[in-house]
């Protein structure tokens, strides 16, 4: 009884354990701000990732790809059984996106600029992708969220960031925090245009199908665009300013460049099934060299594409730095230089057939198809890849009958109306399509319903760049930077159409049922699939340098942040003592009246768990506080000191991330507890070891 | 009469360095029961060292303490630690209060040490009234929510005799209990042991150097230079 009542009377009547208490706190605090934030960050990113990837992916070693996605899926259906949810094809390549946006020079005049990005283009197929992962999550539509699909809607794309969803997912930010954001979010202004509006807008005014808006219009559309849409533009100069220092104005070609003359014929007329033609041959060589190569390009997507044709730029971020060529959009496919000339390819031919025909150097089809997207130099280069591509016409009238929103299909000599008609559907990533401004608000370089190049090699053995024509139709926001600032999805087919691989693709997604293990699965498939040919990953093997970096980074925190309690601990030690010392003649007197050596022991050593108890409580109590108005701390240390503590522009979200888990929450007090406990170990033996007699005997 | 605590040849000697000082040079001594013994000696003779082997707060070097014919000395900690709390009680010069205690709490810490958490809060409200009675009992009923800081040198001497018989020990040990008193207060204490001698018939062994005070026991013995006359 009177260890109970002497430690807690003890702690209630010195003072100097405060300072105990108060380090143990501290440290206590400090922990679980820290674990929670970096593990909320953690989790969005492994949200993200997971969801771009699915469970489980079966990929192709080749860039190439594998034929029949389709068998392949009843292969993984057949070797999985009920636990697959869900099964997407995927088609990947590199390449580069081309569009126009207009900006704003120093004088406050709109202009036409050509931006590119290298880009990571994936093919996804419309209907399953959904199935897999949560990629339709991150769309902008409702109605694509729901499902997906590459038509141009009317209108109706978020004007909010919705990454609302993605957070609060916090056990106690329920009762907390209530789930409401806090931070008043921008609107999107621009976004509430997206769509037909602003397809009609940006392209209207056309003289007969004529594709080159001239400057006058251009400019004039831009003044009254600048007056509707962009009321802040005019008034606020400074806005402007950040938004064309950005652009090197050496490289801002004036709208005079798009004249044709200016430039060489920027037509990348490229039908299709001109691609497609030469695609299904699996003649051995040609395979191999076209994977070696693929593979290259793969490779290469991590920021240099080595083998593309194209004197890529590796423009990685998006909002700093822009090519700024001269502009091709517009003039889709003005002219198609294609030779209809050239040896005749029966489409219907067997692959056998294909394989004999085949040969590069023999064939010369005058066939223009790489046409130089962006202006660059590669004309010379176009020179040397006519021979890979032969067309046929009855091929070409098949393939625009099958494909009604392929403008490629159409005719020859049939002109473009932007305004009534759209390229296939393209989702790009968010950050290649605005920036945020110094405001915090986000500015649009591209907008759903308008159009955008692609370039990217096909599959031959010696590969050549194709272009295709694309509709943005909506915008991949998974605030991961890395990803919206990289990838583009297609529908698969026309990524097969111009590679020229149909009916192949390079991974096949998997989703499957919950609780299912990831690893186990992989193995099974990896049986059943041959490991030269397929390579199966979970999600988490994929980007396992990322979520290892990420978890190291996690726990070398944490043996540093848990060295702040240690010490807090060696502070507890050096207090006890001294309380041990002050206190001699009590352990005296309370063993002479009978109080044994383990009694007086466990005084101190309740006396630290006591104090860890209420340290950590505390401790815990602040931190829990911190954590779930960390964003409205965060608000007001910017106000405090003048800029912004969080930056949106660095980390991509509105708000700080934070994940509470209550088994890391538990480790931190426990271990508090502990080290506490350990702390006054000493104290408390050393305590016990005091002989009565020699206590009291002196006054 | 029953020999309530023997000791024979009991020698106790402390270590100063190279040095050796022998304090206690073979002292047999019978207390009986009941009796009232004053041991009176020169300041360093070694009569608190007695009292505090006879308390078991330290051990002889050589000779041996029985208690009720046991042996007590070598006994185990355990033991020991029982026998201060219940059988023998001691007061001191110093009082040896606990500070940050009231003094009813002061009065209860022996019991609080006896019983566990929970058989005490059971029986705190008895117990209670127990120290309130003592404290009556040695005449500071007017003091219970004062800590020792706040009271005289004979109020917290009070306090202590209170303490020591919480327990309802068999014999008390009381080491200059009015060494630091002044004449008037010393009497009351004095006059105190002297009662709870007479009503109680509690064991009181006492130590003085006063020869007035020892004058008022039953039996007196003399102390000189670590050797009983």
């Amino acid at each position: 009884m009177y260890k109970i009542f002497l430690c807690l009377r003890y702690l209630r009547t010195r003072y100097i354990v405060l300072a105990s208490i108060i380090s143990v706190m501290l440290g206590v605090a400090t922990m679980i701000v820290v674990n929670s934030v970096m593990s909320g960050f953690a989790n969005e990113m492994q949200t993200r990732i997971h969801g771009i990837l699915g469970d489980v992916m079966v990929t192709s070693t080749s860039a190439d790809g594998f034929y029949d996605p389709e068998g392949q899926m009843q292969k993984i259906r057949d070797t999985l059984g009920d636990d697959v949810i869900g099964m997407t094809p995927i088609c990947t390549t590199v390449g580069v996106l081309t569009y126009k946006t207009r900006v704003l020079d120093a004088d406050g005049y709109e202009r036409e600029a050509q931006l590119t990005e290298q880009v990571c283009i994936v093919g996804i197929d419309e209907e399953s992708k959904n199935s897999v992962g949560d990629f339709g999550k991150f769309l902008q539509h409702p109605e694509n969220r729901k499902q997906l699909s590459f038509a141009l809607r009317e209108a109706g794309y978020d004007t909010f960031e919705n990454q609302k969803m993605m957070q609060s997912r916090g056990l106690l930010s329920r009762f907390f925090s209530g789930g409401t954001s806090k931070k008043p979010l921008h609107e999107r202004e621009e976004m509430k245009k997206a769509g037909w509006k602003h397809r009609l807008e940006y392209y209207g005014d056309p003289k007969d199908g004529v594709e080159i808006i001239t400057n006058q219009e251009l400019h004039v559309e831009s003044k009254n665009a600048a007056n509707e849409s962009l009321p802040t533009m005019k008034k606020e100069g400074e806005e402007e300013e950040v938004s064309l220092t950005m652009m090197d104005p050496n490289q801002v070609i004036a709208p005079q460049s798009d004249h044709p003359m200016d430039n060489p014929p920027e037509t990348p007329i490229l039908h299709p099934a001109e691609v497609s033609d030469n695609s299904g041959m699996p003649g051995s060589d040609s395979e191999k060299a076209a994977i070696d190569l693929a593979k290259q390009a793969n490779s290469g997507k991590d920021g240099v594409s080595r083998n593309s044709p194209f004197d890529v730029h590796p423009v990685r971020d998006d909002s700093v730095a822009h090519e700024i060529e001269a502009p091709v959009l517009g003039v889709s496919n003005a002219e198609s230089r294609s030779a209809e000339e050239g040896q005749e390819f029966n489409l219907n031919e067997s692959l056998e057939a294909m394989k004999k025909n085949f040969d590069p150097e023999a064939e010369n089809a005058e066939g223009n198809f790489s046409e130089n997207v962006s202006g660059h130099e590669i004309a010379e280069g176009s020179e040397e890849s006519k021979n890979s591509i032969a067309e046929t016409e009855g091929m070409f009238s098949g393939n625009s009958i099958e494909d009604p929103f392929n403008p490629f299909g159409d005719p020859v000599g049939h002109e473009f109306d932007p305004e009534k008609e759209t390229h296939p559907g393209i989702i790009i990533g968010i950050g290649m399509a605005m920036f945020r401004n110094s405001e915090g608000k986000d500015r649009f370089y591209l907008l759903p319903g308008r159009d955008v190049m692609l370039t990217f090699p096909d599959c031959n053995i010696r590969p050549q760049g194709v272009s295709g024509h694309f509709t943005c139709v909506d915008l991949y926001e998974s605030k991961m930077s890395e990803y919206d600032s990289q990838f583009v999805f297609v529908s698969m087919k026309e990524i097969q159409k111009l590679r020229g691989m149909p009916n192949k693709a390079n991974q096949i997604q998997i989703q499957l049922r919950e609780g299912v293990d990831l690893d186990a699965a992989c193995e099974k498939l990896q049986k059943v699939f041959d490991p030269q040919l397929f390579i199966c990953k979970t999600w988490r093997d994929d980007k396992m340098p990322l979520l290892q970096a990420v978890d190291m980074e996690i726990a070398i925190l944490n043996v540093l942040l848990f060295m702040i309690i240690a010490v807090s601990g060696f502070g507890i030690l050096a207090i006890f003592y001294m309380v041990v010392t002050e206190k001699t003649r009590d352990i005296g007197i309370l063993k002479a009246l009978g109080a044994s050596s383990w009694g007086i022991m466990s005084i101190f050593l309740m006396y630290g768990l006591a104090l860890g108890i209420v340290g950590a409580g505390l401790g815990l109590l602040m931190g829990l506080i911190f954590v779930l108005n960390i964003n409205e701390i965060a608000d007001f240390l910017s106000w405090v000191l003048g800029h912004e503590v969080f930056s949106p522009d660095i980390y991509y979200f509105y708000q700080i991330p934070y994940d509470i888990s209550l088994a890391t929450v538990g480790g931190i007090v426990g271990g508090a507890l502990i080290i506490a406990v350990l702390a006054s170990v000493f104290p408390a033996w050393h305590a016990s070891r005091l002989q009565p007699v020699e206590s009291l005997r002196y006054e | 009469m029953m020999e309530l605590m023997q000791v024979r040849g009991l020698k106790k000697s402390f270590t100063k360095g190279p040095h050796t000082i022998p304090v206690l040079k073979g002292i047999d001594l019978d207390v009986h029961e009941g009796e009232y013994l004053s041991i009176i000696g020169q300041s360093g003779s070694g009569k608190s060292t007695l009292l505090h082997v006879m308390g078991l707060l330290t051990h002889p070097n050589e000779g041996e303490v029985s208690y009720r014919g046991t042996r007590i000395d070598n006994s185990s900690d355990l033991e020991r630690d029982r026998l201060r709390n219940r059988d023998i009680s001691m007061i001191f010069q110093f009082y040896h209060l606990l500070p940050e205690l009231d003094i009813v709490e002061n009065v209860l810490m022996p019991m609080m040490i006896a019983e566990g958490y929970w058989k005490f809060k059971f029986h705190q409200r008895e117990h209670r009234e127990r120290a309130k009675m003592l404290l009556e009992r040695v005449g500071l009923a007017h003091r219970l929510k004062h800590r020792p800081n706040e009271l005289s040198g004979g109020e917290m001497q009070r306090t202590a005799i209170a303490r020591a018989l919480i327990n309802q020990p068999k014999i008390l040990l009381a080491d200059e209990p009015t060494g630091n008193l002044d004449r008037a207060t010393e009497a009351g204490i004095i006059e105190l042991l002297h009662g709870l001698n007479e009503t109680e018939k509690l064991t009181i062994v006492l130590v003085t150097h006063n020869p007035v005070i020892a004058a008022g026991a039953d039996r007196t013995v003399t102390l000189t230079d670590g050797i009983l006359e």
